[in-house]
């Protein structure tokens, strides 16, 4: 009886992923393969040219300086953004889900920043923070500062500025996908402790978060491989190209920059997405184990 | 209710509202801007209300091409269909992984995750002589069937699933209830949160798809809103043309906030069942 | 572990694929085309051929522009089809690098594109464009600068469709024209902007400036330097280069001139059309957006002071490239020269309100009795083109990262040049 459970247990579960698998394994996989075959070649697209070079595109990532640069610039934003953007949503979505007035209205307005659109984003955050700008003026005003400070021109800023505008945007998604998951929590749990007479916090960390768990690691890994790819915000920030002094370069844009445009160096470019990728595999492995093991109880 | 409650309450309310405007603001000025001319949005005041409005971008918008209202009907095509296969195809996927025992299910799950980790720049090219090899290239198929699954929804949705309480899926079984048949009366519709998050944001993603779509459909008549708009607009020597493009963000996020505001009553609908568990 | 075993599983899965990959993509790029080129080279001319194109098709990829320009657009090719009987199907880029590069590697790239001078020879070296026969389309009747920017070795690889210049801006409610000193050197080192400033409402900058290339070449070139040496590597750290470039830092460094940015603007045009900005050097691309945006603002157009004594500027230029891999040659052909002919280039500039890069055209539309049009025409005699290999983009991406640290004070301009030389020269020795 079980072992024909099982092994219906088995038609099922390939029947049920098939359709999916197909369409990944045709248009994603497919092209991740080809990708993995160009890095191992100097390749010009144009003319059709292949040469195989074995693994100098993935030596060349270890002495490239640009590179270097551009992964630890990215392992920053990845270190500051991930925790802040996943604490921040879990806070959020928890005090939404509380018994309040108006929470209608506060869920659609913190939903908002999903819907403006990312160029919009950045020409609000450049002239917030440009040299005559109200932040600066504030900061003058208050005292605060005794010289206004250029945000967008100071590699010790310009990143910064990005990672706020990062969070700031991709906060609203992560919360949306808690609330949902929040649904899930059976009052119960949350009755039986107020019998207990728990207070909200307490209720937060003892039955919140753990029940959370396989959500968080959602979060965490998507906030992991959003911001290890984080591309745009770099781009139209920097004009393409990274500065002032390397500071908001990130290695997606390092990637676009060499497959794009003047530079003829796609299998670099297809060996840095790759060695990108298994960064943010290995990362994601870890977040999750950490996720798994940490026991609030 | 004593005292310190009440305080604490007083709080909460104050920071609720406090990051309610450090939210609403930038998307307000985003919208009011639209209502601008160009020398008001670029003079850089942050004011809401513009000091002379005007409709100006959006009449050149609606005038910008002749395909516009053809452009709202592929757009709304491609992104519900698109938006219905997902759910359904993610979701069963997202079970499977979550609740069946099968061999290569780590592997698959694995494979999954893989497939978003790579970054997509360098697949562009790929992905598009594999369209062009498949006979694609400028038809609706270019765009719905690549996206006809999503890797992050699937194990979103895969995340939900675990969670799940046993008991009812196995009251299901006695009822006499197959496998796809548990699935789709009690699985899918008792995981409205999930399905109605997923489907929001599975719609936004269509519907702001650029760059794929621009470089598939080489038709104009074929072009879906986004599309449409941004490759009309003026690019005259590098200059973004800020209320033209303030107008036509507006003009793709309304279905979209409609849509969530529709949905947002099932976000709040799940398996909270007493007694359950 | 069990997780790592299924990942490595993956891998070799991966790989096992690999072989089935390769020869699909080998066959979709326009590769072995060059002898096909060789061959079309010389074809008939198309005046005497037409009646055998009547009928054909042409694809044309071109970015958008401004509403004059779409509609010059249309008038042209309506000329076109009328007199050749060839119908056009244009086609529109948003991203045009991505989308063209695409296109081309999967051999439905159309058959006329734009091509900016500044790809060209990177679009030469693949190539992917057709070699062009400088007397079939009439180069001698085009500005030098201009032909020559789409040429590589001795052959040519585009037909330049029109240009831009820059030229200097000013505000005449605060700005009078004689007043302006006549030598860079004068109003970079000189007290003029200073004094002007003192002059100016609250919050309002003398004059905007940009840390690019792309607007520094001219005068980083001045008296014979380079900012190129050996076809590819960067000398940015050239002393000659250096002192070039110092009158611009100093005056940047002493606040005398600003970016748009730091005025929380995008760019100049920005910054001077709502005056918060005297002067500022632009193209002309900034006549047809004042109009536009900010008709209400009085301002004056001249030529660039000069500098080292002499005068300068930037052109840039766009032309029309033919696919190498088109299966409609005399078609394309018919249509560039069309385009780029005295007929079509007329109806294409006077309509778009752009420059004509042919001299005959540029006579016969009068272009120059335009007041605000004349000092961007007079630059096309001695404009340095904005146009310089394939390594442009590398050189000047670092000077862009590293000129930021001279102007603050962190380095020295000496140093933060040198640096910026070294950071290219290290990315282009690993790019060959």
């Amino acid at each position: 009886m079980t072992r024909r459970k099982r092994k219906g247990e088995v038609a099922q579960g390939w029947g049920f992923v098939s359709p999916a698998m197909l369409v990944i394994g045709i248009f994603v996989m497919t092209s991740i393969v080809f990708a993995l075959y160009i890095s191992f070649h100097k390749v010009n697209l144009f003319t059709g040219y292949y040469e195989f070079i074995g693994l100098e595109n993935y030596k060349r990532i270890f002495v490239d300086t640009k590179t270097r640069i551009a992964f630890f610039n990215t392992v920053g934003f990845v270190a500051v953004v991930v925790p802040i953007q996943t604490i921040f949503a879990l806070i959020m979505a928890s005090v939404l889900n509380a018994k309040l007035r108006g929470k209608f209205v506060f869920r659609t307005i913190y939903f908002l920043p999903t819907l403006t659109s990312s160029a919009a984003l950045t020409m609000i955050f450049m002239f917030l923070f440009s040299l005559t700008g109200p932040i600066n003026q504030l900061a003058l005003n208050l005292n605060i500062l005794q010289e206004p400070i250029n945000f967008l021109n100071d590699p010790k800023f310009a990143l910064k500025v990005i990672m706020s505008m990062n969070i700031w945007s991709t906060v609203p998604f992560f919360m949306t996908i808690y609330l949902a998951a929040l649904q899930e929590v059976p009052n119960s749990v949350y009755e039986a402790a107020d019998v207990d007479g728990a207070t909200g916090f307490q209720k937060f960390i003892h039955i919140t978060v753990p029940q959370l768990k396989p959500i968080t690691t959602f979060v965490l890994l998507m906030g992991i491989i959003g911001t290890f790819q984080m591309f745009d915000q770099a781009y139209i920030f920097s004009n393409g190209s990274g500065g002032p002094e390397n500071s908001t370069l990130t290695v997606a844009l390092q990637i676009y920059r060499n497959a794009f445009g003047q530079n003829n160096t796609m299998g670099f470019a297809t060996a840095m997405s790759i060695m990108l990728s298994i960064v943010i595999f290995t990362v994601s492995f870890i977040a999750q184990k950490l996720n798994k093991s940490e026991s609030l109880y | 209710m004593n005292k310190k409650k009440k305080v604490f309450k007083w709080i909460l309310y104050i920071v609720l509202i406090g990051y309610a405007l450090f939210t609403l603001f930038p998307f307000l000025w985003a919208v009011s801007a639209s209502f601008k001319t160009y020398k008001e949005i670029t003079g850089g005041g942050l004011n809401i209300i513009p000091n002379a409005p005007t409709l100006h971008a959006y009449k050149k918008l609606f005038t910008i091409d002749e395909n516009f209202i053809r452009w709202i009907f592929n757009s709304f095509f491609i992104c519900i269909l698109g938006t219905f296969i997902n759910v359904f195809l993610n979701s069963m996927t997202g079970y499977a992984l979550a609740r069946l025992q099968f061999k290569g299910k780590h592997l698959i799950f694995y494979a999954i995750l893989v497939s978003i980790m790579v970054p997509g720049q360098v697949l562009l090219i790929p992905n598009y002589l594999i369209i062009k090899t498949f006979g694609l290239l400028n038809s609706y198929s270019a765009i719905i069937l690549p996206a006809a699954v999503n890797a992050t929804y699937i194990f979103m949705m895969r995340q939900f699933y675990i969670n799940f309480p046993k008991t009812i899926e196995e009251a299901a079984a006695i009822d006499g209830l197959g496998r796809l048949g548990t699935f789709f009366r009690v699985s899918m519709p008792l995981a409205k949160p999930a399905i109605a998050t997923q489907s929001v944001f599975i719609f936004l993603a269509f519907w702001n798809e650029f760059l794929k779509p621009k470089l598939y459909l080489s038709d104009p008549s074929k072009y879906t809103l986004t599309v449409g708009i941004q490759s009309m607009m003026s690019r005259y020597g590098g200059i973004t043309q800020w209320d033209e493009v303030m107008a036509a963000s507006v003009i793709s996020l309304v279905p979209i906030l409609l849509l969530y505001i529709v949905l947002n009553r099932y976000f709040m609908q799940g398996i909270r069942m007493d007694g359950e568990k | 572990m069990k997780k790592i075993f299924s990942f490595v599983l993956m891998g070799l899965l991966v790989f096992g694929v690999l072989t089935g990959c390769q020869q699909p993509s080998q066959d979709q790029n326009p590769s072995s085309n060059s002898e096909q080129n060789e061959s079309n080279q010389d074809s008939q001319d198309t005046e005497d051929n037409q009646s055998s194109l009547e009928g054909k098709k042409v694809v044309v990829g071109r970015w958008g522009g401004n509403d004059a320009e779409t509609a010059a657009f249309a008038e042209m090719l309506e000329g076109f089809t009328n007199k050749t009987g060839i119908e056009v199907e244009e086609r529109i880029y948003s991203d045009y690098n991505t989308e063209l590069q695409a296109e081309l590697i999967g051999g439905t790239a159309p058959d006329v594109f734009y091509v900016d001078a500044y790809m060209a020879p990177f679009y030469s070296e693949q190539g992917v464009l057709l070699s062009l026969d400088p007397v079939e389309f009439d180069l001698i009747n085009f500005y030098d600068t201009l032909s020559n920017a789409f040429k590589r070795d001795t052959k040519y690889y585009a037909v330049s469709k029109d240009y831009s210049t820059l030229a200097l801006y000013y505000n005449k409610k605060w700005v009078n024209e004689s007043d302006i000193p006549t030598t860079l050197e004068d109003l970079w080192q000189g007290d003029y902007l200073t004094t002007l400033k003192e002059t100016l409402p609250e919050g309002v900058e003398a004059m905007t400036y940009n840390q690019d290339m792309a607007r520094n070449m001219y005068y980083a070139e001045a008296g014979g330097a380079s900012i190129i040496k050996d076809d590819i590597y960067s000398s940015l750290g050239d002393s000659q280069v250096v002192e070039n470039l110092r009158p611009l830092i100093e005056a940047a460094k002493a606040d005398k001139i600003v970016t748009p940015q730091d005025l929380g603007t995008g760019w100049n045009g920005d910054a001077f059309g709502n005056e918060k900005t005297a002067l500022m050097i632009e193209g002309n691309w900034v006549l047809g957006f004042m109009e536009q945006n900010f008709p209400d603002v009085e301002y004056g157009v001249i030529e660039i002071p000069t500098f080292k004594g002499e005068k300068g500027t930037m052109v840039f230029t766009v032309g029309y490239g033919i696919n190498a891999a088109t299966k409609e040659v005399d078609a394309a052909k018919a249509f560039v020269k069309y385009a780029t002919g005295t007929e079509g280039m007329a109806t294409w500039t006077t309509g778009a309100g752009v420059l004509p890069s042919r001299i005959d055209v540029a006579d016969a539309t009068k272009v120059e009795e335009d007041p605000f049009k004349m000092p961007h025409i007079a630059g096309a005699q001695y404009a340095t083109p904005w146009q310089k290999g394939t390594t442009m983009d590398t050189i000047n991406n670092e000077y862009k990262n590293y000129i930021p640290s001279a102007i603050n004070g962190e380095r020295t301009l000496e140093d933060a040049l040198k640096k910026a030389e070294d950071e290219a020269n290290k990315t282009i020795e690993a790019n060959q």
